[in-house]
């Protein structure tokens, strides 16, 4: 289950790296393809080839989890890659027959084998993950890969030719756009591009996350607020309770007071006229009623 | 053939290689690795383009000799990327045996940069040019203009980097795009130079 949720995670964080963080645009890798296509065909080509060469060297390399030195470790992952060159062009062959004879587009086909993203990224991140997580990495790779070559190359031959997939659009062309040095300058403006949608999205990330927290404020202090008001209330009750309680007492006092008077002197008079009939002198006001009541008791008895 | 028609092929090889036929700047190979390096100043771009140098000189050897083999063959397409990385991979190991054996101070630092250098898209696309030359003299001049010319453009990309990272720019534009905007204006520089 935790593994699941962690796979989950890490799948949203890593299709957010189709623009946020690019293979070719950020890190530089695939580059070559990149500058090299000028045409829609072109694009699509490189893109199968690098689709099949990055998922399935990845795969090897993420199986064997080779644990020797890196300066033997690079030439087996780049031997792997050329022995899956062979796969890549023969689905490049069943997609188009005629690719084999374009010289050119073929030298870059056969360099692509070693490509960064191909080799080094298979380093850095397939050998140290499952072969699960390095097959994603490398679909997600492919994916921002065939982005930007897509996007790229279909904005070449637009401008470049006048055409989009060999079908005619107009007859206005730029002819300086189908050379490698607009493929450099379309990368570059292109990377901007990203860069600057991934600002804009950072932008509104951290503003809805002020909102959010300027709410939670409010929303924190409105409690506060709230709290505070109600031991207010219940202070004043209390004080309004122990207010009444207080009046009460003072309004009873004066009455026992009162009721005790009467009741102290009638019972003190009493017991002084009895101790001057029997003889007994020096009797306290306090000691008078008792003395009253013994009296009483003898008599009864 | 005598030595001097051999030397004067081997100088124009190296011309064309270096200059009218730049790997990064007129055919947009190995510009992975050049952006690699150009903002990685402390990795030693002077280490970089020896061992590069060195490899795509040599390396030329026995991909000459494969390259006789294969000429020919229908399916040569097949199989000429892994034929060639089998070349450079033995050309590799053999440099490694070599600097670990001969010169075991310097080994550390040169084996620990070497596979970045000898494994790029440069070097094979060198050898995958000797399909179409005919002499030895000439695929070596190549091999070595090749590496000479990747190397000067290199310390020319990282000092225009620098250069440009000193610069106020704005924000989507630092880092990669600047730089691949300035490579593609070198790049216009260049085929202006070499008509083309």
């Amino acid at each position: 289950m935790a593994s699941s949720s962690y796979t989950k995670s890490r799948i949203g964080k890593k299709f957010t790296a189709i623009w946020r963080k690019n293979i070719v645009l950020s890190m530089g890798m695939g580059l070559v393809p990149v500058i090299a296509a000028s045409s829609l065909r072109v694009g699509i080509i490189f893109s199968i080839m690098m689709c099949v060469l990055t998922i399935s060297t990845y795969g090897m390399v993420a199986f064997l989890k080779i644990k020797k030195p890196k300066y033997l470790r690079i030439p087996i992952y780049a031997l792997i890659s050329g022995i899956f060159y062979i796969l890549g062009i023969l689905v490049v062959y069943a997609y188009n027959p005629m690719v084999i004879l374009e010289e050119n587009l073929m030298l870059y086909l056969y360099i692509a084998a070693l490509d960064a993203m191909v080799i080094f990224r298979a380093d850095q991140f397939a050998r140290h993950n499952r072969v699960s997580i390095a097959l994603l990495d490398g679909i997600i790779n492919v994916i921002g890969f065939a982005v930007v070559i897509l996007l790229l190359s279909s904005i070449r031959e637009i401008l470049g030719n006048g055409t989009i997939y060999g079908i005619r659009l107009f007859s206005f062309t730029i002819p300086g756009v189908s050379r490698i040095y607009f493929g450099f300058f379309g990368a570059g403006l292109l990377a901007a591009l990203f860069n600057a949608i991934g600002g804009w999205q950072d932008h509104l990330i951290q503003k809805r996350r002020d909102e959010q927290d300027s709410k939670d404020l409010r929303k924190k202090e409105r409690a506060e607020l709230k709290a505070f008001n109600t031991l207010e209330a219940k202070e004043k009750k209390l004080k309004e309770k122990e207010e009444k309680q207080s009046q009460r007492t003072k309004a009873d006092k004066p009455k026992k007071e009162k009721k005790r008077k009467k009741d102290v002197p009638a019972a003190g008079e009493q017991a002084i006229d009895s101790s001057i009939d029997s003889g007994q002198q020096g009797v306290s006001a306090e000691q008078a009623p008792l003395l009253a009541v013994q009296e009483e008791d003898g008599e009864g008895q | 053939m005598n030595i001097m028609d051999v030397l004067s092929t081997f100088a124009q090889a190296m011309l064309v290689g270096a200059f009218a036929e730049n790997v990064l700047l007129r055919r947009g190979w190995d510009a992975s690795n050049i952006m690699w390096t150009s903002r990685h100043r402390d990795k030693g771009p002077i280490w970089y383009g020896l061992i590069l140098t060195s490899i795509t000189t040599t390396a030329t050897l026995p991909a000459f000799v494969a390259s006789s083999f294969i000429r020919n063959l229908e399916y040569r397409y097949i199989i000429i990327p892994i034929l060639y990385i089998a070349c450079i991979v033995a050309t590799y190991l053999a440099a490694v045996i070599l600097v670990q054996e001969f010169l075991p101070i310097i080994a550390k630092k040169v084996v620990r940069r070497m596979p970045v250098s000898v494994f790029n898209c440069a070097v094979l696309s060198v050898l995958v040019s000797q399909i179409q030359t005919r002499s030895l003299a000439q695929a070596i001049g190549y091999g070595f203009g090749v590496g000479v010319g990747y190397t000067l453009v290199m310390f020319l990309v990282s000092e225009g980097y620098r250069r440009l990272m000193l610069c106020d720019l704005p924000k989507p534009f630092k880092g990669m795009p600047v730089l691949l905007i300035y490579v593609g204006l070198l790049s216009l520089a260049f085929a202006g130079l070499t008509q083309g």
